[in-house]
């Protein structure tokens, strides 16, 4: 394991100087826009690939992160530096008491009500006109100046330092869902997910466990999406499109399920090649709905976690990748 | 003094269907309990409202003189009642210690894997412990599954059929091990065709037919009572056709 | 009459159309579930395809109206067919992640395609009935409106009557029960899986084929259907088909009432409301499997 702090920080340090290296503002977009799915995605990894549910609410909170810290910036004039956290917390409440309904009833119900949850919080978004001004949604949001002890005030507005507001955000999320799955409540999620009779039957909670996963993933969402929304300056129901839901499991199938490294990068992976693909809009997703289904039927484990642990010696792999 | 676990007139009845009809039992620590009877007299039935996956429709489970019967398994297996399955249950994916730890975790024990390798080595298995469960022989995954069991700590230890599938020698084992775990203080319930194994280890016997309790008992006496070898011998075909 | 009735009533018989086609869409759908244990997400797509089909055929090459209909659908089960021959059977016994995922993937593929060839524009199927509006006490129709609803309500009758009094229906329907006593007693699951999964697939191409007349068809159709259709099977609980064809009735019915009677937009919460209420008090659905 010697090897691996070194990688990190490497690859932290490589991160750390893409601005200074990529000058283009589109590439530094999409650098940013991956950063954010990055954080939305480790926690859709935690409900789908640690605790094993397929939930397809995820977007929805995204979306509803957004909207959160969108309104409260256009309505209470609150900064994206309350409204994050704000957003993140009423989410992850709004996540615990639709868990407390539908985590009750497993399989394929909970699968459809996640659907269905999702296009009805659309439905708030575009309808509920006087709050959220419906398809016109809310434009004007603003990125705050960053305050730092003992340096000041920094506009962070361009793309080069919003750059590191998100980086920094990533490696929080990443760091604080590896905590979670290296601890006895991670372990517990691979014990359910595995076999949740069995696990029920040794004392576990199944509906606990994938509460936690749950309400953890949909926080995260929703952080991603009030960064979003404030890095755009606009927030529209569009954004509660079930495409955004499709690309986001994408992003975790073909990563590898259930070992956040591969979910990350593939959240990286994908933010880039659609847009590398953007000529043949329709093709590209053609091309991406072929790629989940033969993924899905001949590669479980994904593809791009697969191939590091192909590349990386042996004695360097996480203890949860064997499981996934 | 009240009995570890005591069964009241456990009645279970599956849309028409009564599958058990008003059991009694009850064990004390240190003592193994077999539960015996024909396919589809209600074995599986009774463990299953024993560890709460089954709702009676009528009696009650005590725990230490308390009702469990309206608590949800998992509750009920941190409380120290934990069973095995009939059918193998095992996290296959998993390195044995992984899975082994999951009952030590339930009970948010400060040394899960240590607690996995202990019950491993209860069982026999600690030298394999770096294989999965999936990598395992069967009568090895059935030993598994009594140490994922141990590691919960169980004051009752319900074993479905733990014997069966197993060769004479493996069977030895298993009685070895239920002989060891009865001499460390735990009750034990079984449910086990094997008679051999049934009428060796067992200190008392209850015999269930047609989801009624119709013998209860030392091993030898029940051997030798009519309505058991009558509901054994008496008619199989009738009592297989009941079984689904 | 009073206008209130009059009103209501026209509301209502709005409602019976599209009710109608959920419930097609849902028994299809239910069969799929019951049988071959797939929440299949693809599902709208059949009747998304129905309606392009048709209005290909109609509009583009110029095919009498009637004979379109029936080989559009004739169309969509055998592209139902191939997908159940290359990716369904091997979903058989996988387990629900990878089913779901396999039908999330296919029902964006389709959608793209369809965008592809047909583009992203509504498509009307041009019919050749006269659209002058028929007067019954007050409550307008269109012979066109009564057309489909013949057609629809018929299907829906022929449907139940193959599921209740043909062998292969039987033994659609033992299957749900246990699969393992279904093979048993010689039925062959394979078959099942095919016939099921045609049949499904027939029924919401029908419902796409007859509706696009009225409603216009596009692309992202499929994917509102399926959900639709997922509401209904909810509510009339998992597996049954009594419960699919009450349950759609309701749904058009209710939705309809909601068109009239609430703020615009709100119609389409009216089933996922439902839904959740359902889920709460009533986890098995409003009817029984089977």
């Amino acid at each position: 394991m010697r090897g691996l702090p070194v990688a990190a920080a490497l690859i932290v340090v490589a991160l750390c100087a893409v601005p200074l290296v990529v000058h283009d503002e589109y590439f530094l977009h999409l650098f940013i826009v991956s950063g954010v799915f990055v954080i939305a995605v480790l926690g859709l990894d935690l409900i789908v690939g640690y605790v094993g549910q397929l939930s397809l609410a995820h977007a929805a909170f995204f979306a509803m992160g957004a909207y959160t810290s969108a309104l409260l910036f256009v309505r209470l004039k609150w900064s994206m530096w309350a409204g994050l956290p704000a957003a993140a917390l009423l989410v992850g409440l709004i996540a615990l008491v639709l868990g407390s309904v539908i985590l009750r009833t497993r399989g394929h119900r909970f699968i459809i009500i996640t659907v269905v949850f999702a296009e009805l919080m659309k439905l708030v978004a575009t309808n509920w006109v006087d709050m959220t001004r419906g398809f016109m949604g809310l434009p004007g949001l603003a990125v705050p100046p960053l305050w730092i002890p003992g340096i000041g005030t920094i506009d962070i507005t361009a793309k080069s330092h919003f750059y590191y507001v998100v980086l920094f955000a990533a490696i929080v999320a990443f760091l604080l869902c590896r905590a979670l799955v290296r601890s006895s409540v991670g372990h517990k999620f691979v014990l359910v997910r595995e076999n949740e009779p069995l696990a029920e039957s040794l004392g576990i909670s199944a509906f606990r466990y994938s509460m936690i996963a749950f309400v953890v993933g949909a926080a995260l969402a929703a952080a991603a999406g009030s960064l979003y929304a404030h890095y755009v300056g606009f927030v529209s129901p569009d954004l509660f499109n079930f495409s955004y839901v499709t690309i986001m499991l994408i992003m975790v199938i073909l990563g590898g399920k259930g070992t956040l490294v591969g979910p990350a990068l593939g959240a990286v992976i994908f933010t880039f090649l659609p847009e590398l693909l953007r000529e043949a809009s329709h093709w590209r997703m053609i091309v991406f709905a072929t790629i989940l289904i033969v993924a899905t039927l001949f590669m479980p484990k994904g593809i791009i976690f697969p191939l590091i642990t192909h590349l990386v010696p042996r004695n360097w792999r996480l203890r949860n990748a064997r499981a996934a | 003094m009240p009995a570890l676990l005591e069964g009241r007139g456990i009645a279970v009845r599956f849309g028409g269907v009564a599958a058990l009809k008003g059991v009694d039992l009850s064990v004390d620590p240190g003592e193994v309990l077999s539960v015996i009877g024909p396919n589809g007299a209600g074995k599986t039935t009774l463990f299953n409202v024993i560890t709460g996956r089954v709702r009676p429709t009528q009696g009650s489970v005590l725990y230490r003189a308390q009702p469990i019967d309206k608590l949800a398994p998992f509750r009920i297996a941190q409380l120290g009642v934990v069973r095995t399955f009939q059918k193998t249950e095992v996290f296959g994916a998993l390195p044995l210690v992984e899975g082994v730890a999951a009952g030590a975790l339930a009970r948010n024990d400060p040394d899960p894997a240590e607690r996995a390798r202990e019950a491993l080595a209860t069982v026999g298995l600690y030298g394999k412990a770096h294989l999965t469960a999936a990598q395992l022989s069967y009568g090895d995954q059935r030993l598994l599954e009594i140490a994922q069991a141990l590691a919960a700590d169980p004051k009752v230890l319900l074993l479905d059929e733990p014997a069966s599938g197993m060769n004479h020698q493996e069977s030895r084992r298993i009685v070895d091990l239920i002989v060891q775990l009865r001499a460390r203080g735990l009750a034990v319930i079984l449910v086990e065709h094997n008679m051999h194994v049934v009428m060796t280890i067992s200190d008392r016997v209850i015999v269930i037919n047609y989801g009624e309790k119709i013998a209860d008992g030392k091993p030898d006496h029940v051997r030798n009572d009519a309505r058991v070898i009558e509901a054994y011998l008496g008619a199989p075909q009738a009592a297989h056709a009941v079984a689904r | 009459m009073s206008a209130t009735i009059t009103i209501l009533a026209q509301h209502l018989l709005n409602g019976v159309l599209i009710g109608c086609a959920y419930a097609l869409i849902a028994m299809g759908l239910t069969m799929i579930f019951g049988v071959m244990n797939i929440a299949n997400f693809a599902h709208g797509e059949f009747y998304m395809l129905g309606g392009f089909v048709a209005f290909y055929l109609v509009s583009l090459m110029g095919l009498d109206y009637f004979a379109a209909l029936p080989l559009a659908v004739a169309i969509v089960v055998a592209l139902a067919i191939v997908l159940q021959h290359s990716i369904f059977r091997r979903l058989r016994e996988a387990p629900m992640m990878t089913t779901t995922l396999v039908t999330i993937g296919l029902s964006i593929l389709l959608e793209n395609a369809a965008l592809l060839l047909w583009g992203p524009q509504p498509q009307s199927i041009p019919t050749p009935f006269p659209t002058k509006p028929l007067s019954f006490f007050g409550v307008y129709t269109t012979p066109l409106y009564l057309f489909c609803m013949a057609v629809t309500a018929a299907l829906i009758v022929v449907g139940h009557v193959l599921i209740r009094r043909t062998r292969m229906g039987k033994a659609m329907r033992a299957t749900f029960q246990n699969k393992e006593s279904a093979a048993l007693v010689g039925i062959r699951i394979d078959r099942i899986y095919a016939y099921a999964f045609a049949f499904g697939a027939a029924l919401a191409a029908a419902a796409g084929a007859v509706l696009g007349g009225f409603i216009p068809v596009e692309p992202a159709t499929g994917g509102i259907i399926t959900l639709k259709a997922f509401v209904v099977v909810i509510l009339g609980g998992m597996g049954s088909f009594v419960g699919a064809i009450v349950g759609g009735l309701l749904l058009g019915l209710a939705e309809a009432l909601g068109a009239g009677y609430m703020p615009t937009g709100w119609k389409d919460a009216i089933g996922f409301f439902a839904v959740i209420l359902v889920l709460l008090f009533r986890p098995e659905g409003l009817f029984k499997r089977v």
